[in-house]
């Protein structure tokens, strides 16, 4: 019989095993499930702090608020409050976003009209590292004076607007840099506060850290592009001003440039009487220069017109070769008296074309200028004007001075001037070659350009003669 | 009023339950005496002694999972909790 009683007893104590073995698997179980839970928690609250940050154009005050909003939906906590650098200029951290007034019934704890502020003398917060409780139901309002900024009276009221035992205090640092501070209120005693809450908090705190520093950056960024838009503002209107002064000023010289031009032409012409070679040689001189300070004054001019958009081509049927051959005379004596060559092989039979003949011929001055000023004495100035089946070519090739590779790029940029050509004519208004590009390019031509510094350049155009054939006259009607 | 907390308490661990062991949750509440669930609809309220009802729920969940769930029924019911008087305290939740 003691054989049945042990046969009765083993399968018992089987199943109270098996029990004890199920009831522990359950609890294991449960335990994993709440562990997953609360990462779940975590992660999803990171997510939505992502997403609020990411997708948000709100100010950095109502992303601490949603921030805020989002970690009490989630944990059900009587207090969140996360304190923000304003700025990563400014050594002041306020409390920017905070959530919990369900259960404290009241508005954003403040110190006065302002919202609370850390004391950034607080040896907590300039401390490397660590995060802590802190025990309120014990805290006077004179100990907060050493993490708050503020009165006792608005100490005291602050703890009074939070009626939690303890808070959570913990740092969110970034490149080792403090850029706010998150706390979580709680109703138990410090000692009391749930391990997984912190661990919640301190997961929470990098993913935060980081979404106020891109905030404040992007406020930041948003800030200087601000700036930069009213100095912008100010510079244009400064530069409007600065082209109706040239467009003005231009005006005004022009007038009296023309007089002078005129009585000097009508001196050379003999208007006036008879005039010995070396006056005639003079004068010749005084009329290339005020020539060339009319060409100068139209560039200033033109600039001004590209502006307002007045600047306007105005073809008529012109003789290029000729055009140059005129041009090219006003120089002659300049080039002689620096000793240079200027060569110019006029063309027989060059087409008539479609230019705009003021601007072409201020175009020619201008290379041939340039050539002549940048050429050392004893160098030779050659002027092509070369007449292909599809198209015409001009070329005016110097041995100057070249313009150095890297600055190639910038020639035909307004006001710009290469540094070798600014040493060696300092006067240069850097409009010559903007202008000339346009002109060449608002007649549908192309520019020639090619250089090597210390050896010369060769400046130029080509034309379609399709694009500025002359139309054929209509003939008469019999 | 402090009918209405209790009934909250017993929503707020009926949630905490649900987010750990699902469905599970409601249905081992749904079998406590006294209190009546409409959960798609997130009603609660109880019939008879409030504070034996919660006591009993926190009892139901901590019979099948331990310990441990006692601590998650707390610590759901922690916000309500202070707003009841010592006395009325359910003992689960002490």
């Amino acid at each position: 019989m003691p054989k049945d009683v042990k046969v009765g007893k083993a399968p018992f104590q089987k199943r109270k095993q098996l029990e004890r073995d199920i009831e522990h698997v359950t609890q294991e179980m449960y335990k994993r499930n709440k562990e997953l839970a609360e990462t779940n928690k975590t992660l999803s609250l990171l997510r939505n702090i992502d997403a609020l940050v990411l997708e948000s154009h709100a100010s950095l005050k109502l992303v601490c608020e949603h921030i805020t909003e989002a970690i009490t939906q989630a944990t059900d906590y009587p207090f969140i409050g996360l304190f923000t650098r304003t700025s990563h200029a400014t050594d002041e951290i306020r409390l920017y976003g905070w959530s919990g007034k369900d259960y404290l019934g009241s508005d954003l704890p403040t110190t006065g009209r302002d919202p609370l502020r850390l004391r950034m003398s607080d040896e907590w917060l300039g401390a490397p590292e660590g995060n802590r409780l802190l025990a309120l139901d014990h805290l006077s309002p004179d100990e907060l004076s050493n993490h708050m900024e503020g009165s006792l009276a608005e100490h005291d009221r602050a703890l009074k607007q939070l009626p939690v035992k303890t808070i959570y205090q913990v740092k969110l640092f970034v490149r080792r840099r403090v850029v706010g501070v998150l706390v979580a209120g709680f109703y138990t005693a410090a000692n009391e506060v749930a391990e997984s809450d912190i661990l919640l908090i301190d997961r929470l705190s990098d993913s935060i850290g980081v979404a106020l520093d891109n905030k404040l950056l992007f406020e930041e960024n948003q800030r200087v592009v601000h700036q930069l838009r009213e100095s912008n503002a100010k510079l244009r209107a400064l530069d409007e001003a600065k082209d109706d002064f040239v467009s003005m000023a231009s005006h005004q010289l022009r007038t009296p440039l023309t007089s002078v031009k005129g009585y000097v032409s009508m001196v050379l012409e003999g208007d006036t009487g008879p005039i010995s070679d070396n006056q005639r040689k003079l004068l010749n001189q005084a009329f290339s220069s005020s020539q060339r300070m009319v060409y100068l004054i139209a560039d200033l001019l033109n600039v001004s017109r590209l502006r307002t958009g007045k600047f306007v081509i105005d073809p008529t049927p012109v003789n290029l070769a000729e055009i140059v051959e005129q041009e090219l005379a006003q120089l002659k004596e300049t080039a002689a008296t620096r000793s240079l060559k200027l060569i110019y092989n006029k063309p027989k039979d060059f087409p008539e074309l479609m230019l705009d003949e003021t601007k072409i011929r201020q175009l020619i001055m201008n290379f041939a200028d340039n050539a002549i000023y940048y050429t050392p004495a004893g160098k030779k100035i050659s002027v092509e004007v070369v007449d292909n089946p599809v198209t015409i070519e001009l070329r005016v090739i110097d041995q100057g001075i070249g313009v150095p590779k890297s600055e190639q790029h910038h020639l035909f940029t307004k006001f710009y001037r290469a540094g070798n050509a600014r040493k060696a004519r300092p006067d240069g208004t850097g409009l010559g070659l903007f202008m000339a590009k346009k002109v060449i390019v608002a007649q549908g031509g192309s520019l020639i350009f090619e250089s090597k510094e210390g050896e010369g350049s060769t400046f130029g155009f080509t034309f379609s003669k399709a694009k500025l054939a002359v139309p054929t006259k209509s003939a008469p009607k019999a | 009023m402090i009918m209405d907390i209790y009934a909250q308490i017993v929503e707020k661990i009926i949630k905490a339950q649900e987010v750990i062991i699902g469905p599970v949750a409601v249905e081992q509440a749904l079998r406590v005496p006294h209190l009546k669930i409409d959960w798609p609809k997130h009603h609660v309220s109880i019939d008879g002694d409030q504070a034996a009802a919660v006591n009993s729920l926190v009892a139901v969940y901590s019979e099948l999972f331990g310990q441990i769930s006692k601590e998650v029924s707390k610590e759901a019911a922690a916000s309500l909790v202070r707003q009841l008087p010592v006395g009325k305290l359910p003992e689960a939740l002490r």
